[in-house]
């Protein structure tokens, strides 16, 4: 029970850490002294004290849907399995995780457009667009280790060193990239979209939260970290995986190293995010192929490896 | 007499009553709904007696249908579905009361005439158990909704609704009452419980009423009547159709198909195909279409697509023989056709009472009716969320009941099941994102916002009536949620969300009305939001060879690069198959009736020279014999 409250408190604490690490290695990257580490944790804290704007436009939905969006990061994060971890929700599997996600998506869709904003509107129109690309790449990256395990429980597939024939490392990476890629398209990062900009047309994620402020935007701050967290997290678990003949199997060191191994992920973020350009829209899905592609080799070998 | 045949009769006593009560004078108005929702108690309490002890009825001499007598039998499917029926009735009952109230009252005798007609055709064709009475409770099915579809007659288009969706229950017919010739000459019998399909021998009978109950089921290419109809029928008689309508096809093919020992591969092999398309078809063009009932329709393509995708692959199991996936999918088959009902049913009366309110269904013509209509809002919100399958909702359920059928497929040894069942399961995840967007999109665009037109800014709330028939239908899309373990916590999630917004709530001192944020570019106008064609776009262009999308831009003015006076953008989607297929079909067989037609040129001269030409083909023919 202990563990099980020590680890929630650290999932939790995790994503503004790692937002905030990541934008520290970005600025270092760019020759700039950069915020503080903690610098996330200090902006949720002044957002949540802030008065509220709401548009005189807007309905329940507006705020319901940023709730329910940062409910629904919460639930997942707490209920995906960290490696030996059993999570704290048991009976997660992956339909549920990616309609889970959609649900999210829904919310944030209809909470951008519910202002009647013309920006909120054209994100979250790309959004939809976006999703539409990017979700069966997710599947498959999911369902790639589901076919190796012959299960679709999250925590029976996510189980260290237990399953009878994981130890196929190719399933494990093309899973691991895929997920990568995805990530980067779900959390619209930078060949996809551009975090930083506030004003330009193109921008996905951004512009559907404009309208958000105060407590509102912290909350949709704090559930794109989870978010963050939760891709990063299954993206390192499947290279985890992959190389898990050099692991140990004590629960807490492999945590250890999965929380290291997201950290070298936002490095890595950090990296692509200086040196990319951003993706002209039309070029997007020629970079979402990318995540498909690996999906698709992913269950290719895991078919090939079990027959 | 068994309980069940006594509420049978009642059942049956009462849907008579309702009919005549249509013929009293005005002032009695609220008798036939009132008889229409007693005669659905009836109906509910037969079907669940039915359950335990099946309906066994046949109607001996004078009744006699020359070739069968007047037989009804029920099996467990039957039942359940005469129940679905039922359940739906009473919203159903409750929403056409307030919906038809026109001052014409012959209009509104000629509704609930042709209402009770089409429920209790429907209810009994499945009930009937020989083909000659399933044929004439099937024409009255048809010819009843087609009456339904034409009740609204004021506009050419809704005649020629009227007309496309005669012609294709007529294609239907014909070819199911071939394919019952077909099945006699096989199994020499009328009655269903002989035949066995699945043999060699049966081949064409089955494709035959495949095909038929595919028409008229609305599955691709055959949905061309399917948008047209739902859109000039009456928003109850819309969500009847799709709700319940759609699915008496599918469970006609269950019932014949998967009930025996042996199956057809390629049977199996066309309903996943023809499924897997209609699903994928049916999202797209219910992405791009700006009519909320259009909307619907196409994404009944998509559901009873995902329907028939299922009952084929579970066909596929029967056949290998994959007993335990075969009965999950079989579960979730079933089980999806449930919920499709009633939440097709929800979204549709949803849209009946926005179209009552405004008097419009463009969705480009609606806008901020979170505000005026609230209650509708609500229940529309829920039924779109069924619809996109999220997560504690009843949709949901059995869709992830058809995933879970399907990855255990996937787990399979075979790898052509393999590779069948995650094409499948890709198939759904692109069609669940895509509906998710056209869910989006809809909401956002009728309810969001500011209003576009005046009669959305002044629309008020419907009256309890209808509000009481979606809420009820909106329990039955949260009520199958709560029973299922996997979103116990996820209710709980939900819950938290709703109480955090209460105690929010309570926060007014920090919180400051604005207008929208305008860029400093002064107020935002109702024109300066996001139209229906806009949001889909990005896709629209995506799928754009299937939907002959076009934009044209048209942009005048001195310098018209930087100060254009005038920017017009004009967007066209049409069907690919409907412009490339059936025109050039149509075209061709009405050129074909000109032609034929000269063969009847009235002249008795010409007449004779046939009868004498046939005299002599027929003296030919003796003596070549």
């Amino acid at each position: 029970m202990v563990s099980y409250i020590v680890y929630s408190i650290m999932i939790l604490i995790l994503p503004l850490l790692l937002m905030g690490f990541l934008q520290k290695i970005k600025a270092k990257l760019q020759n700039r002294i950069g915020a503080p580490l903690l610098q996330p944790f200090f902006n949720v804290l002044k957002l949540w004290n802030k008065t509220q704007i709401l548009s005189e436009d807007a309905s329940f939905l507006f705020r319901f849907g940023i709730l329910l969006n940062f409910c629904i990061a919460t639930y997942l994060i707490l209920s995906v399995p960290w490696l030996n971890f059993s999570p704290m929700i048991m009976g997660l599997d992956l339909f549920l995780l990616v309609y889970l996600l959609a649900a999210a998506r829904f919310f944030n869709i209809l909470s951008a457009l519910d202002t009647g904003s013309p920006f909120g509107a054209f994100s979250g129109s790309r959004e939809a667009a976006l999703s539409f690309l990017v979700e069966p790449s997710l599947v498959l990256c999911l369902l790639a280790p589901g076919l190796l395990i012959n299960s679709n429980v999250m925590s029976e597939m996510f189980a260290f060193k237990t399953a009878v024939n994981s130890d196929n490392p190719a399933v494990w990476i093309f899973a691991s990239l895929g997920l990568f890629i995805t990530a980067l398209v779900e959390l619209s990062r930078m060949p996809v979209d551009d975090p930083n900009t506030h004003l330009e047309l193109t921008m996905v994620h951004e512009a559907m939260i404009i309208e958000a402020s105060g407590r509102n935007l912290a909350l949709c701050e704090y559930s794109y970290a989870l978010k963050l967290t939760l891709f990063f997290g299954l993206s390192v678990q499947c290279f985890l995986h992959a190389v898990s003949a050099f692991l140990p199997s004590n629960e807490w060191l492999t945590l250890f190293f999965s929380v290291i191994g997201m950290f070298f992920l936002a490095a890595v973020l950090a990296m692509l995010e200086t040196v990319l350009v951003k993706l002209k829209w039309t070029k997007c899905p020629d970079f979402i192929a990318y995540a498909l592609t690996m999906g698709m080799f992913a269950c290719i070998v895991a078919l090939r490896g079990r027959t | 007499m068994t309980l069940t045949e006594i509420f049978a009769v009642a059942t049956l006593a009462s849907i008579t009553l309702t009919q005549l009560s249509v013929f009293l004078p005005g002032k009695y108005r609220l008798v036939t709904p009132t008889l229409f929702c007693l005669s659905a108690l009836f109906g509910m309490a037969f079907s669940i007696f039915s359950l335990s002890s099946p309906l066994n009825f046949v109607l001996h001499s004078p009744v006699f249908l020359g070739l069968m007598p007047v037989q009804f039998a029920s099996n467990c499917l039957s039942s359940a579905f005469c129940l679905l029926l039922c359940l739906l009735l009473l919203p159903f009952a409750l929403f056409s009361q307030s919906y038809i109230k026109t001052k014409n009252s012959l209009e509104t005798r000629f509704f609930w005439l042709t209402s009770g007609l089409f429920v209790l055709s429907m209810g009994s064709v499945l009930l009937s158990s020989n083909a000659i009475l399933f044929l004439i409770l099937w024409e009255v099915m048809s010819l009843s909704s087609a009456a339904l579809v034409a009740s609204e007659m004021f506009t050419r288009n809704t005649a020629r609704a009227a007309l496309i969706y005669l012609s294709a229950t007529r294609v239907a017919t014909a070819l199911i009452a071939g394919g019952f010739l077909a099945a006699y000459y096989s199994f020499k019998s009328w009655n269903f419980c002989d035949w066995h399909f699945g043999g060699t021998n049966s081949l064409l009978a089955e494709i035959l009423i495949t095909l038929g109950c595919l028409i008229k089921s609305g599955i691709w290419p055959f949905h061309i009547w399917l948008p047209y109809a739902y859109q000039a029928a009456p928003a109850p008689s819309a969500a009847l159709m799709s709700g319940l309508m759609g699915k008496v096809p599918i469970i006609i093919l269950i019932q014949f198909f998967l009930g025996h020992s042996s199956h057809s591969l390629f049977i199996a092999y066309i309903l996943i195909v023809l499924g897997a398309i209609s699903t994928l078809w049916g999202v797209i063009f219910s992405l791009v279409q700006n009519d909320l009932k259009k909307i619907l329709a196409y994404s009944s393509v998509e559901n009873l697509g995902m329907i028939t995708l299922t009952l084929g692959i579970c066909q596929l199991c029967k056949h290998y023989p994959l007993d335990g996936v075969a009965s999950v999918l079989f579960a979730a088959l079933l089980f999806h056709i449930f919920n499709h009902a009633i939440f097709k049913s929800l979204l549709f009366l949803g849209a009946g009472a926005i179209y009552k309110q405004t008097r419009t269904s463009n969705i480009n013509e609606l806008g901020g009716l979170s505000r005026n209509m609230p209650g509708t809002f609500l229940f529309f919100l829920i039924g779109g969320a069924a619809l996109c399958s999220l997560p504690p909702l009843n949709g949901f359920c059995s869709k992830w009941l058809i995933y879970e059928g399907l990855f255990k497929l996937a787990l399979n040894k075979d790898i052509t099941l393999c590779v069948i069942a995650l094409l499948v399961i890709l198939v759904l995840i692109i069609a669940g994102a895509l509906s998710l967007a056209t869910v989006s999109k809809t909401i956002s665009i009728v309810f969001s916002g500011r209003p576009r037109t005046k009669h959305s800014g002044q629309a008020t709330e419907c009256d309890f009536a209808i509000n009481l028939s979606q809420g009820i239908l909106a329990v039955l899309c949260i009520l199958p949620g709560l029973f299922c373990v996997q979103s116990k916590y996820l209710w709980i999630s939900v819950l938290f969300a709703i109480i955090f917004y209460a105690g929010f709530l309570k926060q007014n001192k920090q919180r400051k009305i604005y207008s929208t944020w305008e860029c400093g570019f002064g107020a935002l106008s109702s024109r300066m939001q996001q139209t229906s064609e806009s949001f889909s776009q990005p896709i629209a262009v995506f799928f754009s060879p299937l939907l002959r999308y076009k934009i044209v831009a048209e942009i005048t003015g001195k310098d018209r690069r930087h100060f254009p006076e005038r920017v017009k953008t004009e967007q066209s989607t049409q069907s690919v198959l409907e412009a490339k297929v059936y025109t050039p079909l149509v075209v061709f067989v009405s050129a074909l009736g000109r032609h034929i037609n000269r063969l009847q040129a009235g002249s008795i001269h010409i007449y004779l020279s046939y009868l004498l030409l046939t005299l002599i083909t027929l003296i030919c023919l003796e003596l070549v014999w």
